[in-house]
């Protein structure tokens, strides 16, 4: 007993000086630079900072740092616990899911919507035409319960096709099953374990180029065609994250979305430069960059007060299929950046 | 009697309940300090999560399943892994064959079997395999071990009257290492679980634990995650305890 009541009281010595010690370091002083992290995910978002990784664009009074992260949604979401980074580009219901958790003790706001979608249905049948084609048949996706799971799942809704989590479909229904992610998918594909897969840019070039698949669907085509929209869906947006947001860097924001404009047309002209450049950055893509691959990114910048309503309708059909996608509810007005 | 009964109760009741109430109410209290319930939800809001998993019919498949995959793929590894004991234990150069092989098994890093077992398998098979082989040279030279430990002069002895192999098995092998092999079943049985978990997670396989625990990462329901993990503890101590009362039956009935 004694020792035991040794025991809790060295540990309570133990940590009560690191408890305190947290609220007594200093905040580090005003500086007169203000370093700022930009973070883009591995894969096709890194090309919406191509430009400025290619120039180290950088603005005045600033230090900026520009990365490529990979590691999926994890290593987003460890870099915004971790306060890593200030600008980020991320799918645009993990940022609706970010501003929910993290509501009363950090702010994030979408500042721009940069690409639509990039999902393409793949297969080596390239007498598909339509989705009806597809019943009886197992169809592969990435992102179990986001954007591609989810998207897809909703068109199928809208088209009244039966589908069902399975790897045994029956005639009149499409079976559903997952990979966690493209590495993982694409070996299947090429041996032929996989028929048909959902994946994103660049996995779908790739597919293409290597394993003759043919791609057989744009996601972004059936949204439109199922919402009677041109516009397709927002899937991935840039973010900002805590003290950015703060009105004294809004000359910072605003710079940040003319280069980004310009780096649409830029990446647009300069395909091997914009590769070379990402290259050099740890961008872990094998695959060539070119016009095509690149057009199917569909790459725009679009700031949040224009992409609002194509976004909040597209968080509504998220939220209507299962809330936790978006966080457990629909993120309010402040949740868009006003410039 | 009555005092001894208590002392017993006392020791084996009442301090482990002291040890999970030290952790849990560190969990609590770091979980207020924290405030976040995205880094860390607190151990009410877990168990509140689980519960609202019970009334759920997928939660069950998906326990289920997981339960169904790491009984399967055990009883794979146990049945290959307690033949070739007792075969190599009876031939030596069988044993001096399977040395390195056992090795190469014991030393390839966990992660590799899995990524490469991903891009061989379907996503239900997978896991399975995955953790058939890694729990394979556990079990090997658990019960090879045991094995060891019978008397040599009674296997020279059974061997010089010629008892026939399959008595030899029954008569001998099988008490005699029963009860030290059923502690390495234990520990086999609930690594097993864990293995299954991080193979589906990967593998997203459909109705698992795994793919459940991936989704809610995804969606980053940490308290939901939390509940999920609170079950998988719940079920490898559920298999433990099985074997725990299948070896005091054993002990008994000896």
């Amino acid at each position: 007993m004694k020792k035991l009541v040794f025991i809790v009281s060295l540990l309570l010595i133990i940590s009560i000086p690191l408890i305190l010690l947290e609220g007594c370091i200093p905040k580090e002083e005003q500086s007169e630079i203000t370093e700022i992290n930009i973070s883009v995910p591995d894969g096709a978002p890194a090309l919406a900072i191509a430009k400025m990784l290619k120039e180290n664009s950088q603005f005045e009074g600033y230090n900026i740092s520009y990365s490529i992260i990979t590691g999926g949604s994890t290593a987003i979401n460890a870099a915004v616990n971790n306060n890593l980074v200030d600008i980020l580009i991320a799918p645009t219901n993990l940022g609706a899911i970010l501003y929910n958790r993290l509501k009363g003790s950090k702010d994030i706001k979408l500042i721009a919507n940069v690409f639509n979608s990039l999902l393409y249905i793949v297969g080596k049948d390239s007498s598909v035409e339509s989705l009806e084609q597809l019943k009886g048949k197992i169809v592969y996706t990435i992102g179990e319960g986001a954007t591609p799971d989810l998207t897809f799942q909703y068109i199928l809704d809208q088209k009244e096709i039966m589908y069902r989590v399975t790897d045994d479909p029956s005639d009149d229904e499409i079976g559903i099953q997952y990979e966690s992610d493209a590495s993982v998918l694409l070996p299947k594909l090429n041996s032929g374990l996989v028929e048909y897969a959902i994946l994103g840019e660049p996995a779908v070039t790739k597919t293409i180029n290597s394993f003759g698949c043919y791609e057989l669907f744009s996601l972004n085509d059936l949204w439109n065609e199922v919402t009677e929209t041109t516009e397709g869906f927002p899937q991935a947006s840039f973010f900002a994250i805590g003290d950015i947001l703060q009105p004294e860097h809004k000359d910072l924001l605003n710079w940040f979305a003319e280069n980004s404009m310009d780096n649409v047309d830029w990446v647009n002209n300069n395909p091997t430069l914009a590769q070379e450049t990402l290259e050099d950055n740890g961008w872990a893509t094998p695959v060539p960059l070119n016009t095509e691959l690149i057009s199917r990114c569909n790459m725009e910048y679009i700031s949040a007060e224009q992409a609002k309503n194509s976004i909040t309708s597209y968080l509504s059909v998220l939220f209507e299929m299962n809330p936790i996608s978006v966080g457990g509810s629909l993120p309010s007005d402040d949740f868009y950046y006003q410039g | 009697m009555k005092n001894i009964t208590s002392k017993v109760l006392l020791k084996n009741i009442l301090w482990p309940l002291v040890g999970l109430g030290i952790f849990l109410t560190t969990w609590y209290i770091a979980a207020s300090i924290i405030n976040l319930e995205m880094i860390l939800p607190s151990p009410v809001e877990s168990f509140r999560r689980l519960f609202l998993l019970f009334e759920k019919s997928y939660f069950w498949q998906a326990v289920l399943g997981t339960l169904t995959r790491s009984l399967i793929s055990f009883c794979i590894s146990f049945v290959i892994a307690s033949a070739l004991s007792i075969i190599s234990f009876v031939f030596e150069p069988i044993k001096k064959i399977l040395s390195p092989l056992v090795v190469l098994l014991r030393s390839v890093p966990t992660m590799s079997i899995i990524l490469i077992s991903l891009i061989w398998f379907k996503n239900a098979v997978a896991p399975m395999v995955i953790s058939a082989i890694i729990t394979f040279p556990i079990l090997y030279s658990g019960f090879s071990s045991s094995l060891q430990e019978i008397d040599p002069k009674i296997v020279e002895m059974s061997d010089f009257y010629r008892v026939p192999f399959f008595r030899k098995l029954f008569n001998l092998f099988l008490p005699y290492v029963g009860p030290s092999s059923l502690t390495t079943i234990q520990s086999g049985l609930s690594f097993n679980v864990k293995l299954i978990i991080a193979a589906e997670v990967l593998a997203s396989t459909t109705q698992s634990m795994g793919r459940y625990m991936q989704v809610s990462k995804v969606y980053l329901d940490t308290a939901e995650l939390l509940g999920w993990t609170i079950m998988a503890i719940l079920l490898s101590y559920f298999l433990e305890f099985v074997i725990v009362v299948i070896k005091r039956m054993i002990i008994r009935w000896k």
